[in-house]
């Protein structure tokens, strides 16, 4: 019922769109009868009325899937509990839209003839198509499991595997909301004109937060799972990422930070600032109920073990979310207690957090290779030899090659022992099982770190040597820039339905033609620039128009800049996205709720031998190159 | 925080000590959360905030060049009277809604010899801001597009406007349009302070 | 696998080799210094990437095409030329668009605190853990025979 609302209202803003039906606001604001066919339906998440619209939507889809999978136990009171949470977000979110966050409401006077159509950066570029109904699926995708994490402490229930259970769901949410990021910076790549695709920017921040600590969950369940430990780190990070997102939410529409990519503000702010409040005081008094029923039954033998990895990687990763958070937010805190103005920008976040990335490589190297409980040092030594090698001689071509700098020649030098870790496993189960042997969690794992590691390189690699320059060009004129030849053509007038583009014609090399352009829209103030890029697999080259010519001087300034290896950073985000497709496919292992020491399902396997045999080990231990 | 062990039977007095940790920790995040959420919701919209400058209390950056009709004009030579220095765009919605409100404000002060304006053409060209002078019939002198006053003033946007008094000194930054009888009540005031 | 075998230094050579390899690498990699990087171009990009654009919302004045991140970077290049430390030239801009100009943060004061929780943060962190791995090893759980389970042992052997 909730989801036919839902569509009804979805339908009925997009066909008010594509109409170009003015009599509301929303549609007068966010569209114009200029506006092509893709860019009217995406109006509809353009700005904040249908972004609610829109959260509403998945988080509706979201509750009928629900519902029907788990229709076979919804006698249970704990599925009854996790159901009623979702019906309650969901009230809060279609609540905003009858009163705050209205999209379909009217317009006071006249109807106006023509709408002043969508922010002009949202009308450029066909990944506003896919970013936000991806981010969405990702960030309301956590609602579910959220909601099983309070049903349980609710009902007391906490020894079942209910966690275990919605792992999948968890997964899913996170692996939409890596994409959604992914695309995000592709999108900001293409189209603000700058050459980056993360700028520390608090709208950017809000969506990386929920990943961060769903990331920290995903790995630390498996703790749970094996061992029933770690379950109130768990909880709270599964109730963490849920609060985020509602954080995130606020930090968005509220128009308490400055952002490039902000919402128009709006009297929601206060209300979600409120939902968040009563969602941390949920959380927070929930586990403290139930603090003494999560007492688990073990302890963590030694550091150098896969749970002790897990747990430093908890820590490591709440760490990330703190620094994040911290600099987002300090500004806020520094006004509000002497009325200072400080900015906390990009040199902030890079210098705070690249510790914490590179110590992650290290310990997405070492993980894999850790057995459960305690590892010996010859164990280790064996199951990392070939990666440290790989990583010792890839850090010495990197510096053969003329790398420099600290920083980034530790994250080649750990990204290849990370890559090198995980390609290891990935062999090894491909020798034992065969192709089929590869999906499953470990593997499915495997590949997304691969995909981790790709995007960190790629950061590292275009952040120290990408090189940028502006020239002023006469037609005709060539300039040679970090290795290219850029030939400006000259510049032409176009003209669209929806704006005006002056555009620059440059070879790029000799060969590709690119064309930069400066657009002027009809209502907007200012003219927009749009880069135009050449990617391909050794750097990108990027262009933008700095200054057009003007009446008195044909010449132009033409900015370059141009990056190593970014291409290679949607490469990982596509990796990671095929790993987590992986990971959720049922592998030739053991269910989770099974006890560790139940045999595994393929009939004729065994207990398979890794590569090495742990002298000395307990009966019942965990496989040697068991990854999981 | 981490798991504290043991459902072993153990002494009696493990028992109240685990349910208080959880009691205490979950209390320190609530108290954190609550100062995050007071400070969240009293901050106001980011672009309220930029009326501050660290310029308030200090001498006037000084200027001089020639306006759009070819006149000298030096700051330094209002010393003695009030000068709002306004820094606008033709384009730019606001500038053009107090464009009036500057006019009558500037007609009656100049008649009274108290106060006066100075405009300064920011992100937009000469022409432009001539044509725009002469449409809405402004008399007051404007000085043309100057990286070096916009830098100097720590200008962000416009329309911007600041107070200089009779000293030189930087009384007040206005960020947004300006209303005449808001700048008479400004001016009202600090006269009352004895500027 | 004797002991002996296991602890020859057959074993651990690769493993050294290996340090003096990564190690000898590093060293290289992080010398020379950035004599080659004092270019002109490159302090002004450096200074003007902790500069935010006085009009964006979001991006440095070394990212920025708008006209105020124009004359900005114009402004440093100028500075540059003339001699002046990147600190001055920092101070010189704060001074005119206010604190908030810069990227980073002062160090002093209240926005110490931005550079100052982390570590703490981190120190924190490390402490808990160290205190959680004593107690645990202290209460003696998990692996390892407690001499119960090795006198259960000797009994079921017959011994």
């Amino acid at each position: 019922m909730i989801l036919a609302g839902a569509l009804l209202g979805t339908l009925a803003m997009e066909r008010a769109l594509v109409t170009h039906d003015f009599s509301l606001s929303y549609v007068a604001e966010n569209n114009a009868r200029a506006t092509p066919l893709l860019y009217s339906i995406t109006g509809m998440w353009s700005a904040l009325q249908g972004s609610i619209l829109l959260w509403s939507l998945v988080l509706a889809g979201y509750l009928a899937v629900m519902v029907r999978y788990f229709r076979s136990r919804s006698t249970d009171p704990l599925v009854g509990w996790a159901t009623l949470t979702v019906y309650s977000v969901s009230a809060f979110f279609f609540g905003l839209m009858l009163g705050p966050a209205n999209p379909f409401r009217t317009i006071g006077g006249p109807v106006p003839a023509d709408g002043s159509g969508p922010n002009p950066l949202l009308q450029n570029h066909p990944l506003v198509a896919f970013h936000p109904p991806m981010l969405y699926l990702g960030y309301v995708g956590f609602t579910i499991p959220f909601a099983f994490a309070v049903a349980a402490l609710v009902t007391g229930r906490l020894g079942e595997g209910w966690l275990l259970e919605t792992r999948r769901w968890t997964l899913f949410a996170w692996g939409f909301l890596t994409v959604g990021i992914v695309l995000g910076a592709w999108w900001s790549y293409q189209v603000l004109g700058w050459g980056g695709y993360w700028a520390w920017d608090p709208v950017e921040n809000a969506s990386f937060l929920p990943w961060l600590v769903g990331t920290a969950y995903l790995h630390s369940v498996m703790v749970q799972e094996r061992r029933g430990m770690l379950r109130i780190w768990n909880l709270s990070l599964l109730l963490s990422t849920f609060s985020l997102t509602i954080l995130g939410t606020f930090l968005t529409r509220s128009g308490v930070l400055d952002s490039v990519h902000s919402f128009t503000q709006s009297a929601i702010g206060p209300l979600i600032l409120g939902f968040f409040g009563v969602v941390v005081a949920v959380g927070v008094g929930l586990i403290a109920w139930r603090g003494d029923r999560l007492r688990s039954p073990g302890a963590i033998d030694s550091p150098l073990s896969r749970e002790g990895a897990f747990l430093a990687n908890n820590v490591l990763f709440a760490g990330f979310a703190f620094v994040v958070l911290l600099g987002t937010v300090f500004p806020l805190i520094a006004q509000a207690y002497n009325g200072q103005a400080l900015s906390v920008g990009r040199p902030y976040f890079d210098t705070m957090t690249a510790p914490i990335a590179l110590t992650l490589l290290f310990l997405m190297a070492i993980a894999p290779a850790l057995p459960w409980r305690k590892a010996s040092a010859e164990l280790l030594r064996t199951r990392l030899q070939w990666p440290a090698w790989f990583a010792g001689l890839a850090l010495l071509a990197c510096v053969l090659g003329g790398v420099r700098g600290l920083g980034t020649l530790l994250a080649f030098g750990l990204g290849a022992f990370a890559a090198g870790a995980a390609a290891r496993q990935l062999v090894l189960s491909f020798r034992r099982q065969g192709l089929a042997g590869l999906v499953g969690r470990a593997n499915g794992g495997m590949v997304v770190h691969l995909g981790v590691v790709v995007i960190a390189v790629a950061f590292a690699a275009s952040s120290s040597f990408g090189h940028r320059g502006e020239f002023r060009l006469r037609p005709g004129g060539v300039v040679r820039f970090d290795g290219h030849d850029i030939a400006f053509l000259g510049t032409r007038t176009e003209r669209h339905p929806n704006r005006v583009s002056l555009v620059a014609d440059l070879r790029l090399d000799g060969a590709t033609v690119l064309r930069p352009a400066v657009s002027q829209f009809p209502f907007a103030t200012e003219a927009i620039g749009t880069p135009s890029v050449r990617s391909s697999p050794f750097d990108d080259v990027y262009t933008t128009i700095v200054s057009p010519p003007t009446a008195g001087d044909p010449s132009a300034v033409i900015g370059v800049i141009v990056q190593p290896l970014i291409a290679w950073l949607w490469v990982g985000g596509t990796l990671m996205a095929v790993g987590t497709f992986m990971a959720a496919m049922p592998g030739r292992r053991r269910r989770p709720t099974d006890p560790a020491s139940a045999p595994l399902p393929a009939a004729g396997e065994g207990v398979a031998v890794g590569d090495s045999v742990l002298v000395g080990a307990p009966a019942g231990a965990p496989v040697p190159g068991d990854p999981a | 925080m981490v798991t504290p062990v043991g459902s072993r039977p153990g002494p009696a007095r493990g028992r109240p000590r685990r349910g208080r940790t959880a009691v205490v920790a979950a209390l320190a995040v609530a108290a954190v959360m609550a100062g995050l959420i007071a400070v969240l919701a009293s901050s106001p919209a980011a672009t309220d905030v930029q009326a501050r400058s660290p310029l308030l209390g200090k001498p006037a950056p000084g200027f001089s060049g020639r306006d759009l009709s070819g006149q000298a004009v030096r700051l330094s030579e209002f010393r003695g009277r009030f000068v709002l220095v306004n820094f606008f765009a033709s384009w730019c919605v606001p500038c053009r809604q107090e464009q009036p409100e500057l006019a009558s404000w500037y007609q009656e002060h100049q008649a009274a010899g108290d106060a006066s304006l100075v405009g300064v053409v920011f992100s937009d060209s000469a022409d432009a801001a001539r044509r725009y002078q002469a449409q809405t019939g402004a008399t007051w002198p404007v000085i043309g597009p100057d990286d070096q006053v916009a830098l100097d003033y720590g200008v962000r946007g416009q329309p911007e406007s600041y107070v200089v008094d009779p000293s030189g000194f930087v009384l007040v930054k206005i960020v947004g349009r300006v209303t005449a009888r808001g700048l008479d009540l400004l001016l009202a005031r600090a006269k009352a302070q004895g500027a | 696998m004797t002991r002996l075998a296991k602890r020859s230094p057959a074993r651990w050579l690769p493993w050294v080799v290996l340090g003096a390899l990564v190690a000898g690498a590093l060293a290289v990699g992080t010398s020379g210094g950035s004599a080659g990087r004092q270019s002109i171009d490159h302090r002004v990009e450096r200074v003007a990437r902790d500069v935010r654009c006085p009009q964006c919302s979001g991006q440095s004045a070394a990212d920025s095409d708008a006209e105020t991140a124009v004359a900005v970077r114009a402004t440093i290049r100028q500075q540059v030329e003339q001699g002046r430390t990147d600190g001055q030239i920092k101070r010189y801009l704060a001074d005119r668009y206010g604190q908030d100009i810069l990227e980073r943060p002062p160090a002093t004061g209240v926005a110490g605190l931005v550079w100052a929780l982390p570590v703490v943060g981190f120190v924190l962190a490390l402490t808990g853990l160290a205190f959680a791995f004593r107690r645990w090893k202290a209460q003696g759980l998990g692996s390892g025979p407690t001499e119960e389970d090795r006198r259960l042992v000797e009994e079921a052997r017959g011994g």
